[in-house]
């Protein structure tokens, strides 16, 4: 489903230029739920923006179902945000949530990206994410009356919204405790197995390990297989 | 610390860049603004020493005149003798009114004047090779012009050479009006003009370089130094009518009775069916011991034949009376001889004989020049015979009491006195001391203080021109503080390292305050050199670019240390409070909604202000049209506005929560996330675009005052008092005026000349120059006499003048209201009090005080000629032009009277054109710090937009969404501060022309177009900075 290949990365760090990503490689399949792990400044997240089309590659290869990812034109930028926004879902470690909004505000955004209006279809489904993450009753609160875990649970859902084929998670549970961590642990895995849906994550974590079914190092720019 | 605090600086500079500006930019309006108020004041100031010189007394003789003996006295040891007169200067078609200064001076020859540099500058505009000019002078007499029997009441002209140019520091700007504009001025040889003008030996004006008191000029003065010539026996008087005052002193100091003669022209004396007409006749109160009483006449031996007479018989006598203006009336009485006498006895008493220069001074009868309209068809040989042997003898003697109403005037009540002297003792001894300097008009005053003190208390431009940039302040405010807002919020987490630290909280405040405070200390000095930069540049606008509002160059700066420090401490005091605040709320918890807020979201509210605002309007439509309420109106729509923004924000938010989540929706919801920044933009916005509209807008209605003034179409300055009414067809032929169309009307008005009052005056005014009309003819002219005068207790018991003055002049020159009371002098010398009894709307008389013609006579009753007129007429250009050949040696400055409207109004007009240049600086200011609230709130977004981004939304969706969130309130400012200031203007609809309702259109649009774009800009950087795909 997903083909980095080659794929180079630097940034400037004053005068030398800083290979972040060397040539690296990765094949996700269909459903695969992987996790990478490495120290931090490892570029975890750098791969991660990749994967989700944030950031363009200085240079390799990058497709999704077979079909290249990469910016020719004004046309190209659309369609990017399309693919970003109908097949990746993002999950981060500060949540990312418009404190403006409520929860169930929150977990709608992302179907206004391509509408003006959300619809009653999405809606319900919006409510059925909550009900999957166990946090209905908090659908119209302030985002900002809730804990870490709810964060993360409704961080997910809105992830989720669209369906996308692929959630992508970047330290989701960096900012949680042990007993968060497992349950929203446990709930990345229900959603890999009940939607089928590929989970590329980033974690430091062991317990966020675990439930991946291959985890992945980076190190030194490359990728390598710890399981 | 200090390294700390300087790299914190250093790191944060792009911050600090911004409050620098902002501190400068409030330092500068500020400081420059006091710094004007110093040197307008200070100009001022100046003027007055420009204007007097040395000068510390002044002495006038009123009407009259002074020998210039008075100076020799040593207590005039520094003094100097002028001839002072009104006279105007003729080039070409231009009449330019000059004071004209008779100096002692040796270097002027006869046909050499010099000028000042102000009247050089003039007359070189006019023609740069001009070395010669036309001086018109006022024919001034020892008998003053208004009396009967004196004609000859216009101008006389001279042609000069100008020799010289009197420069400031020789006395050329001298003036003796408490006023800042620089004077026209011609200076000529005392005795040369003396000589033109037949007042040889005379002065009206002593300067004094030494404070001179009352006392020392009651001893230096003598009566003979004002032409009353006191004789042990018998008083007369170089102004030949003695005044009243004067008579009932010396008749009341001596014990005996004195003997009163009032010499007059009559008409005919006649008997049955024989005439003598147009003779000298005196009243006397008593004949040779006895006293004369009644219908007593003493009759010449030749009139008693020429008449036919008898002792016993009757005699009717007929003889002009002036009313006003010299209008005559024909009196009758009827006499009985008493007596008959040589002719011989009156030509003994000197006294009986009185010199009326145009009528005695001539050689035959045909030659006799007054006002009477003298028929010569009349005047047989016998009575040339009788002019040629006898001249003035009188040809009878009646009661002094008898005509004493009808031949007295305003001047005097007598032409000559006697004193009986039974125990010969010298009468001049004991009389003298019984006359002072003011029983002659001669007065003194010392017109430095008077005129520092108008200086001082002038108009006070630091606090009109702090009104005027106040929006600058305001917005310079607001861009210091937007800044540092949000620089404190990024730091939020360096705030929190500090605690964590250790550090109290206290300390954190000081050292951010140190930091931030620090770079605001270093901006001020740049500050205070713009702020001398600013006021360097508005004193040259005034000057030049702004002089239609002060009609004065030159001002110069004025730099008082202790304004500057004033300004500085200020400033600095307003940059410590906004930052204090800053920091204080930087330091404050953040606040994470621990419960859901409250949201007003009724409309109750809104509705009900809406619906007030509209009621308001609507009355002072239909009833009241008030300028004020309009104004308030405009005020309460915008109030009205900002509660509608807030209640509709958060009732379109609250509404999106239980609905389908839509685009619409998520800008009202980040819009109500933002409130109080959103909010501030709103307020900032619609009162900004609200004051400089409104103000800009709200031009006074040109067309309205042009029409208040009862159709007269020319207002008519005469240089040269006018004594005839000229709406009298005899007094229009008389002047050559019969060709004026029979519609042409004159309204004339007496003037009693003060101080300028209006706003082309900077200085302080106490008196303004009054005009004395028939109110009745004023009602066209709006005067409000509605208001019942609330004299001071101390005038209670005075008989009260009153007054009226237009808005304006008592609002600003005078700053009195109506019932307070003015203090004038009035002839005699004595403070009387004036009551504002009400006003009326500012026009042509803007300035000046509007009295009754009564009240006008009865205060000066020796001013009684006319020299302002309105006119109007059905061909008025050529009755204007008419009237401007006929009168030329009168110095008539016509003028339109829009143009005189036009005139005052530029003033307004031109403090309008400053406040809209300082208030649209302001306002520019305004939408810049609006732009950093805009950036600091993007700023403050950037996980959205990254969020946004993360979730599929295109850069330009978040454009969009961006956009439409910051612009919607700003655009809505604007519109509901332009639709309130269109609510303020509604009274005054008509002022504000086309042009400038198309150029209000036009900034309005690129206020929008400002904001449109400036908003678009700086969302598009902000995305581009986290651009990646």
């Amino acid at each position: 489903m997903i083909e980095l290949k080659d794929i180079t990365k630097r940034f400037a760090d004053g005068q030398r230029a800083l290979t972040v990503l060397d040539s690296l490689s990765l094949h996700v399949d269909e459903g695969e739920f992987i996790a990478i792990t490495g120290e931090s400044g490892a570029g975890k997240t750098t791969l991660l923006n990749i994967l989700g089309t944030l950031l363009p590659a200085d240079e390799g290869q990058y497709s999704i179902r077979g079909e290249k990812v990469e910016v020719s034109d004004e046309t190209g930028v659309e369609r990017l945000c399309h693919l970003r926004n109908k097949e990746i879902g993002f999950v981060y470690q500060d949540h990312r949530l418009l404190p403006q909004f409520t929860v169930l505000q929150n977990i709608l955004l992302p179907t206004l990206a391509t509408k003006t209006t959300s619809t009653e279809e999405e809606q319900q489904r919006a409510l059925s994410l909550l009900e999957f993450t166990g946090i209905l009753p908090l659908k119209d609160s302030p985002v900002t009356q809730l804990s870490g875990g709810e964060q993360t649970r409704v961080a997910i859902c809105r992830a989720l919204i669209n369906q996308p084929a692929i959630l992508l998670a970047d330290e989701p549970t960096g900012q949680l405790d042990v007993a968060n961590t497992q349950t929203i642990a446990t709930l990345f895995q229900q959603v890999n197995t009940q939607f089928h849906t590929t989970i590329i994550m980033a974690t430091h974590s062991a317990e966020m390990s675990k439930v991946a079914k291959k985890t992945y190092l980076l190190k030194e720019g490359k990728l390598r297989v710890k399981n | 610390m200090k390294s700390l605090i300087t790299q914190s600086r250093k790191h944060y500079r792009r911050f600090y860049r911004l409050v620098t500006i902002a501190v400068i930019l409030m330092m500068a309006v500020l400081t420059g603004s006091l710094l004007l108020g110093d040197s307008v004041r200070g100009t001022l100031v100046q003027r007055v020493s420009e204007r007097l010189g040395k000068t510390e007394t002044i002495i006038t003789s009123g009407t009259g005149f002074m020998s210039e003996t008075l100076l020799q006295h040593p207590s005039m040891k520094h003094s100097q003798g002028y001839l002072l007169m009104d006279g105007f200067v003729s080039v070409g078609e231009m009449l330019l009114p000059v004071y004209v200064w008779g100096i002692d001076t040796d270097s002027l020859a006869s046909d050499e004047v010099m000028v000042n540099e102000p009247l050089y500058a003039k007359l070189s505009t006019l023609d740069s090779q001009l070395s010669t000019f036309v001086l018109h002078l006022p024919s001034l007499n020892l008998i003053p012009s208004g009396s009967l029997f004196v004609s000859k009441s216009h101008a006389t002209q001279m042609r000069v050479r100008v020799a010289g140019v009197k420069s400031v520091e020789d006395g050329g700007n001298l003036l003796l009006k408490n006023e800042q504009t620089l004077p026209l001025n011609v200076f000529i040889n005392r005795r040369q003009l003396a000589e033109k003008m037949e007042l040889e030996g005379k002065i009206n004006l002593i300067l004094s370089d030494d404070i001179i008191e009352e006392e020392q000029l009651s001893a230096c003065w003598t009566p003979e130094h004002s032409g009353i010539h006191l004789t042990d026996s018998s008083l007369t008087y170089d102004g030949v009518f003695i005044p009243q005052d004067i008579v009932e002193k010396l008749s009341a100091a001596n014990s005996q009775p004195s003997t009163i003669y009032l010499s007059y022209f009559v008409n005919n004396l006649m008997a049955d069916a024989d005439t003598v007409p147009y003779s000298f006749v005196t009243a006397i109160n008593e004949w040779q011991g006895e006293p004369l009483e009644g219908q007593d006449m003493i009759l010449s031996d030749y009139a008693a034949e020429r008449l036919h007479v008898r002792e016993g018989d009757s005699i009717r006598m007929d003889y002009f009376i002036t009313k006003q203006l010299k209008n005559l009336d024909t009196r009758e009485k009827m006499l009985r001889v008493k007596q008959i006498v040589p002719l011989a006895a009156f030509r003994e008493d000197s006294l009986l004989m009185t010199d009326f220069p145009g009528l005695t001074r001539v050689e035959n009868c045909t030659d006799w020049d007054s006002d009477l309209p003298i028929d010569m068809d009349r005047v047989q040989k016998e009575d040339e015979d009788y002019w040629h042997t006898y001249r003035q003898t009188p040809k009878a003697v009646v009661a002094y009491e008898a005509v004493r109403a009808d031949w007295s005037n305003a001047f005097g009540s007598a032409t000559a006195m006697r004193f009986q002297s039974p125990n010969l003792t010298p009468q001049i001894s004991h009389l003298t001391p019984q006359l002072s300097p003011s029983d002659a008009d001669v007065r003194l005053y010392h017109p430095r203080a008077q005129g520092l003190k108008g200086a001082n208390e002038g108009v006070d431009f630091a606090s009109l021109f702090l009104s005027l940039g106040f929006f600058i302040i305001l917005s310079a405010i607001l861009l210091m503080k937007n800044p540092l807002v949000e620089m404190f919020t990024l730091r939020q987490d360096e705030i929190q390292l500090y605690r964590q630290l250790g550090f109290r909280d206290k300390d954190i405040r000081n050292g951010l305050f140190r930091e931030a405070f620090s770079v605001m200390l270093l901006a001020s000095p740049w500050g205070v050199v713009a702020g001398l930069l600013y006021s360097c540049l508005t004193l040259w606008l005034l000057g030049n670019v702004w002089s239609g509002a002060t009609h004065t160059d030159g001002f110069a700066l004025h730099i008082q240390p202790l304004t500057l420090l004033i300004g500085i401490v200020v400033g600095l005091a307003i940059c410590a409070l906004t930052l204090w605040m800053v920091v204080r709320n930087a330091l404050k918890p953040r606040t994470s909604h621990s419960s859901s807020p409250k949201y007003r979201t009724s409309l109750v509210t809104p509705c009900i202000s809406l619906l007030i605002t509209i009621v308001l309007i609507a009355a002072n439509f239909l009833f009241f049209h008030d300028m004020v309420l309009f104004i308030v109106c405009g005020l309460l729509w915008i109030l009205t506005g900002g509660i509608f923004l807030r209640v509709e924000v958060n009732r379109q938010a609250t509404t999106s929560i239980r609905s389908i989540l839509n685009r619409t929706q998520l800008m009202w919801l980040s819009i109500r996330s933002s409130l109080k920044q959103h909010l501030l933009a709103y307020w900032t916005l619609s009162l900004g675009v609200f004051t400089v509209f409104a103000v800009g807008l709200n031009r006074p209605d040109f067309s309205q005052a042009v029409q208040a003034i009862g159709g007269y179409q020319f207002y008519v300055d005469s240089r040269v008092p006018i004594q005839y009414d000229l709406n009298n067809p005899a007094v229009r032929k008389k002047l050559s005026l019969n060709e004026l169309p029979d519609s042409t009307r004159f309204l004339s008005f007496l003037r009693h000349t003060q101080d300028e009052a209006s706003c082309l005056n900077l200085n302080q005014v106490s008196t303004p120059t009054v005009l004395g009309v028939d109110l009745k003819e004023m009602e066209p002219f709006g005067l409000n006499t509605d208001a019942e005068p609330n004299p001071e207790p101390s005038t209670l018991n005075s008989q009260l003048s009153t007054v009226y003055i237009d808005e304006e002049a008592l609002m600003w020159s005078l700053m009195k209201s109506v019932g307070d009371t003015l203090f004038y002098q009035n002839e005699r010398g004595d403070e009387v009090p004036v009551v504002i009894a009400g006003t009326y709307p500012t026009g042509i008389f803007h300035g000046n005080a509007i009295m009754s013609s009564e009240d006008f006579r009865r205060l000066w009753p020796k001013e009684s000629g006319v020299e302002v007129l309105l006119m109007k007429s059905s061909r008025p250009d050529e009755a204007a032009e008419l009237l401007a050949i006929a009168m030329n040696e009168y110095g008539l400055h016509i003028q339109t009277v829009e143009e005189r409207i036009k005139m005052f109004f530029e003033v307004t007009e031109t403090y309008l054109i400053i406040f809209l240049t300082l208030g649209g600086l302001g306002l520019l200011l305004g939408i810049f710090s609006l732009m950093v609230i805009v950036r600091k709130n993007l700023a403050a977004r950037t996980a959205t937009i990254r969020q946004y981004r993360a979730m599929g939304f295109s850069e330009r969706l978040i454009g969009q969404l961006l956009f439409r969130e910051n612009l919607l309130v700003p655009l809505y400012a604007v519109c509901v501060g332009a639709v309130g200031s269109a609510i303020s203007i509604s009274a005054n609809v008509g002022g504000a022309g086309p042009v400038t309702l198309l150029l209000a259109l036009a900034v309005l649009v690129g206020i929008c177009l400002i904001l449109y774009y400036g908003i678009q800009y700086m969302i598009q950087q902000t995305i581009n900075k986290q651009q990646t795909i």
